[in-house]
């Protein structure tokens, strides 16, 4: 299938006559996503797609002849956003592929880089996106003033530092590799960077009161669908492991290194996004999924936050993804004092991570990024890769989103919204959702995506 | 007196964007005065604040620059402030540079007083493009040598 170039989303062929609207971008994430749309005669919608302009990413053929360690590298410049869980990932896909067991040092450093790297995310979603459309504020420089914005925003920066400490480079890291963390860390250090996350607290809390009362979070929770939800599953909540993956409806869990031939990723002939579905049903990953599956496996303080925000365990509103990921935070915050103590007390291994040797074979690494499960599929030969796949959660959330926006916005299409009142509409809900756009485009091989890992 | 040299641009995917992280490579090489940080901050927006909130009384800036000039031209500039683009997009992938300067304002940041940006003028911006050009590769040298004397200017003045 042929790339579609931008002035053709716009004007799709099947268009032609049918009295289709193009408008956006819609996202106000990086002008990616054209809403594409049709009003029956009773003004319902009957077409409504999501055109993803973004041109591809090229992952896969930048890993192509890589060692592994330059595939962290590569894998974590996919996202400025998540590039640690990307590169955590890649890491993984090679040590299962080599049957190597990280030392629990390394263990403990990279599940609390995780961690942070989540928070970073999540922030960042809340404070640029979901908190302003809540509030209804569509100035950035308004944004910029709202002292519930700026704080969100503030307790990010504490993280970010102790973030760039601990990987020795905030953005992309540095010292996660396949064998091993490279890590140096004073306690001193450590604790000057938690003395300035603590100083922020305040934020977190001012957030949490903040929407507490917005008739607008509480509108969202209203909104519900059929939804599947799709998350690692094991001991620990799922942001920290899982070699298994629970399916949703019903379907049982399988193993990670089973989950991707179980998948069917397609591309609309309207937009350059893939779309993945399981057994031809769209399904959701992310922060919703993970609380949906595993909230009893959160912290006390993060449990009584969702209940006091209306997050139930039955909660079907994917729109309630924002509040989710506040509850994450909430308990990725209230175990950061026994996470850092944990580190600073196991002993670090004397000799440096050993020099990596790799046999033939393939290796599948799964991890919860921010947005949802992300998988890295690697096939090693003579210490190269020479074929890889990433499944990445917004194309996975993708067909989805398109459905929770035709659901989202047809009541008010029937009650006779206006069309600018539907743009806006299906603009908050992509943003409370799912924002990550340019990570769902990518290229396959497309005789790669059921035959990849035989 | 402590300077802060940022680098910004995506370093492998977008062509001759890549020459701010080419200069953060080359600085990485030299022994720099102990009150100077050189950060890597490649394309990223939030995560900029880190820095920017560290209270640094001098920024250098090193970005392509598109001015008109010849390819591999380099420009310093004196700035006083940094102002967005009406039109400039919200996007935690690429908040731009300046919408994110007026962000550590609003944060209350002590930003540096003192401003210098080294731009290079570019020959091809465009994603996908793995390749550097001639020109921006041999400027690089150049630029380096650049930043390091606009240091040196600094701090033996102070």
């Amino acid at each position: 299938m042929h790339w579609i170039p931008y002035p053709r989303l716009l004007r799709h062929m099947g268009d032609h006559g049918g009295g289709v609207t193009v408008v956006g971008p819609v996202d106000r994430t990086e002008g990616e996503t054209f809403f594409a749309y049709h009003r029956g005669q009773d003004g319902g919608l009957t077409v409504a797609q999501a055109r993803v302009k973004e041109d591809p990413r090229m992952v896969e053929e930048l890993l192509r002849d890589a060692s592994p360690e330059e595939a962290g590298d590569e894998t974590s410049r996919i996202c400025g956003v998540c590039p640690i869980v990307h590169q955590e990932t890649s890491n993984l896909a090679w040590r299962a592929a080599q049957g190597f067991v990280l030392d629990l040092w390394s263990t403990e450093v990279e599940r609390f880089a995780m961690r942070l790297g989540t928070m970073q995310s999540h922030l960042a979603h809340i404070a640029l996106f979901a908190l302003p459309d809540w509030l209804g504020i569509t100035d950035a420089f308004k944004r910029d003033r709202d002292p519930t914005v700026r704080g969100v925003i503030m307790f990010r920066t504490a993280i970010t530092k102790l973030t760039s400490y601990l990987l020795a480079r905030g953005i992309h890291p540095v010292a996660l590799h396949p064998t091993g963390c490279t890590a140096r860390l004073e306690p001193r250090m450590v604790q000057e960077h938690v003395d300035g996350i603590n100083r922020s607290r305040t934020y977190v809390e001012r957030l949490i009161e903040t929407i507490a009362e917005l008739p607008t979070v509480k509108e969202q929770q209203t909104f519900e669908m059929d939804t599947r939800f799709v998350a690692l599953d094991g001991v620990e909540y799922p942001l920290d492991s899982g070699k298994h993956v629970l399916l949703g409806d019903d379907l049982g869990r399988i193993e990670v290194g089973d989950f991707l031939s179980l998948t069917r990723e397609e591309r609309p002939s309207y937009s350059n996004a893939y779309h993945t579905t399981i057994n031809g049903k769209p399904y959701l990953v992310g922060a919703l999924a993970r609380w949906h599956h595993h909230h009893e496996k959160l912290h006390p303080d993060a449990r009584a936050v969702a209940v006091g925000l209306g997050l139930k365990p039955e909660t079907r509103s994917p729109l309630m993804t924002t509040v989710a990921q506040i509850v994450e935070c909430v308990h990725m915050l209230a175990n950061l004092e026994s996470d850092i103590e944990r580190i600073l007390t196991t002993p670090k291994p004397q000799q440096k991570p050993r020099p990596i040797t790799t046999t033939n074979g393939a290796g599948i690494g799964a991890c919860e990024a921010p947005r949802g499960t992300l998988f890295h599929w690697q096939l090693y030969r003579h210490g190269r890769i020479v074929s890889a796949r990433a499944l990445i959660p917004t194309a996975q959330n993708m067909a989805y989103m398109q459905e929770m926006i035709l659901n989202r916005l047809q009541p008010f299409a029937l009650a006779g919204a206006t069309n600018a009142e539907l743009e806006q509409l299906a603009g908050e809900a992509i943003r409370a959702l799912d924002p990550c756009f340019s990570c769902a485009v990518h290229v396959l091989d497309e005789q790669h995506i059921h035959t990849h890992h035989h | 007196m402590r300077i802060l040299i940022l680098t910004l641009g995506n370093g492998r995917l977008c062509g001759d964007d890549a020459a701010g992280p080419l200069v953060f490579a080359a600085l990485h090489e030299r022994v720099l005065p102990d009150t100077v940080v050189l950060f890597d901050g490649r394309t990223s927006g939030l995560d900029l604040l880190a820095p920017l909130s560290e209270g640094y009384d001098v920024l250098i800036v090193v970005d392509a620059y598109r001015s008109g000039k010849p390819p591999g031209m380099v420009t310093r500039m004196e700035v006083q402030d940094f102002t967005p683009a009406p039109d400039a997009q919200t996007s935690i992938h690429d908040l731009d540079f300046p919408s994110t300067w007026q962000l550590a304002r609003s944060c209350g940041y002590a930003l540096p007083k003192k401003i210098v940006v080294f731009g290079i003028e570019p020959r091809t911006i465009q994603q996908g493009v793995v390749a550097i050009s001639d020109e921006v590769a041999a400027a690089v040298p150049e630029v380096t040598a650049m930043v390091i004397a606009e240091c040196e200017r600094v701090l033996s003045k102070n």
